[in-house]
């Protein structure tokens, strides 16, 4: 099938999103609301100057404190995107 | 011997993206998206090389060298954050790639969307602002070929050498290639940083030791707002969650949605693309810091040298140009994809619109290769006299293409929408950006934050309001 931009005005198909994405919309919408909070909790955890002082001092491999505290965040991340994927992003 | 490097090198990335692709390549869809075929491995280096630019190598350094280890986080996280337009773009990209078989933005655009103009609107601006974008990549090779050779090569001998070679394998095997030759240069150039990094602190008595002789000389190097206190909470902010808007909208990045075999495939990469840069976004801001040990004092554009001023001082001559063949693959990896991307759009997106239609299979193949040399022949003229610096031509391209994401973002995944709001969003959003870059509007009206951020939330509200009204309308239309 050809999909170049074709003349017409009104749109052939408008494509609603996928079966797996519209079952049991209320459970999923919980869901995704659930999902939406570990993401933005994740992202305040990176505006660590809201809530911490970091001193200013070398650790351990001569880094600062505070790097370690963001790889943390970004372990947390990659935890949680793999869970995401597991969990709610479905085929 | 940086010679034998180089031609070795070369000859072998050549080669080895060459093997198979004969028969890929008949078909648009073979050409532009290797049939849709890729797994894991390789479309999780495709996209990451494709991402990873010359910037990773000379300016991640550079930025090291100037603002110390918080630099590291923003291209880090904020990278790894970007993992999660895999979902929110991606993944509906790929199920209506799979289904309509799109191989352009703009065809996803138009056949969801019903109005051409806001597809050809998207098409416009992906091409417009990728153009300095590509055109960066061979100003960097340019640079980079005449440092290693010691002026051997000058820079505009270079530049279209390098683009020359680039050609060759995009002409030949299209998206086959190019993916091919992502795997393999993307874990050539990070293998190759990882080790500069070990030997350089090495040589510098250890990285503990390193650190704390440069944290006794410049302690503000290691602070959490970056040195001269550049990074305030609200620029922080800015960078943190711009690469999220940004990765998704460059048209190689989108284009590599369609060709995931599955969304498995798709889903394991953005783990990966989350993880990837937390090791290696560090290395090379590692090296920029250690660099006030050996090479003090240096400022402005200077400090973008340090990656190869260290390699000079700590590492054998064939090591050192080994790891700018490195560097060489990033701009490589990047540019070839950018030229498959703009050729694909102006061949199966433009082209129509002044009455070409390709006769037979292969004709629309052959047109887009005629783009591809085109394109390259473009960016290389810009590479002739840059109309900025370095990372006045980048931020410019990255925010004009990060505007596109609202609407794109909404039409996907907010129904109803109304194509005039994305127009609207759009027209927007990209005036905003050409008055930032320009001096126009002064950049003391966005609080601190950066101009990117009060133009994204504009479009937000745009959009948000022009699904309101749909919302409203349908509404009553079932009344």
């Amino acid at each position: 099938m050809s999909c170049r931009l074709a003349k017409s005005k009104s749109p052939e198909f408008v494509d609603n999103l996928p079966e797996a994405q519209t079952a049991k919309p209320m459970n999923r919408q919980r869901k995704g609301l659930f999902w939406t909070a570990i993401f933005v909790a994740l992202f305040a955890l990176s505006q660590d100057y809201l809530f911490v002082e970091w001193p200013q001092a070398t650790t351990l491999l001569g880094f600062p404190l505070w790097l370690f505290w963001y790889f943390f965040v970004q372990i947390l991340l990659v935890a949680a995107i793999w869970l995401f994927s597991k969990k709610f992003w479905q085929d | 011997m940086v010679y034998v490097i180089l031609a070795a090198y070369i000859a072998l990335v050549f080669a080895s993206s060459l093997r198979g692709t004969r028969t890929i390549g008949r078909t648009p869809e073979g050409y532009f998206l290797a049939n849709r075929n890729l797994t894991t491995l390789t479309l999780f280096f495709t996209i990451l090389a494709t991402n990873f630019s010359a910037y990773y190598f000379i300016g991640f350094a550079g930025e090291g060298y100037r603002r110390g280890y918080a630099f590291y986080v923003i291209m880090a996280l904020g990278t790894a954050l970007a993992c999660l337009s895999f979902y929110l773009i991606g993944d509906p990209v790929w199920r209506l790639g799979q289904r309509h078989r799109y191989i352009t933005p703009a065809e996803l655009i138009h056949h969801q969307s019903g109005s051409r103009v806001f597809a050809l609107l998207v098409a416009l601006v992906m091409v417009a602002f990728t153009l300095p974008y590509l055109a960066l990549q061979i100003v960097g090779a340019g640079y980079l070929l005449e440092v290693v050779t010691n002026g051997g090569i000058p820079y505009l001998a270079g530049a279209a050498l390098l683009t020359c070679f680039t050609i060759a394998y995009v002409f030949i095997g299209g998206m086959t290639s190019v993916a091919r030759t992502d795997l393999k240069q993307g874990i050539l150039m990070f293998a190759l940083m990882l080790i500069a990094a070990i030997i350089i602190s090495s040589k510098l008595g250890g990285l503990p030791k390193a650190n704390e002789a440069v944290f006794a000389r410049l302690p503000e190097l290691f602070a959490r707002e970056g040195a001269d206190g550049y990074y305030t909470p609200a620029k922080w902010f800015s960078w943190l969650v711009f690469w999220l808007f940004c990765i998704p909208m460059f048209p190689q990045i989108f284009m590599r949605f369609y060709i995931a075999r599955t969304l498995d495939h798709l889903k394991r990469s953005a783990v990966l693309y989350a993880f990837a840069p937390l090791v290696l976004s560090l290395l090379p801001v590692i090296i920029g810091v250690l660099g006030h040990l050996s090479h003090p004092g240096l400022e402005g554009k200077a400090a973008d040298e340090i990656l190869p001023l260290m390699l000079v001082s700590h590492t054998p001559e064939w090591f050192a140009a080994l790891i700018m063949t490195g560097a060489l693959a990033a701009f490589m990896s990047t540019l070839d994809s950018q030229l498959l991307a703009l050729s694909t759009i102006t061949t199966r997106d433009f082209l129509p619109l002044f009455g070409w239609k390709p006769r037979a299979l292969g004709e629309e193949v052959r047109m887009g290769k005629a783009w591809v040399v085109l394109f390259a022949i473009a960016g290389l003229l810009i590479a002739w006299h840059p109309f900025a610096t370095i990372f006045d031509m980048g931020k410019m391209a990255f925010s004009g293409l990060a505007m596109l994401f609202p609407p794109v973002f909404f039409l996907l995944r907010v129904k109803p929408f109304p194509p005039l709001a994305g127009i609207g969003a759009i027209v927007a959003g990209e005036i905003g950006v050409v008055a930032f870059h320009y001096g126009w509007l002064p950049p003391s009206c966005c609080f601190g934050f950066e101009p990117f951020i009060v133009l994204l939330a504009l479009e937000l509200l745009i959009c948000t309001f022009g699904w309101l009204r749909a919302q409203t309308w349908s509404r009553r239309n079932e009344v």
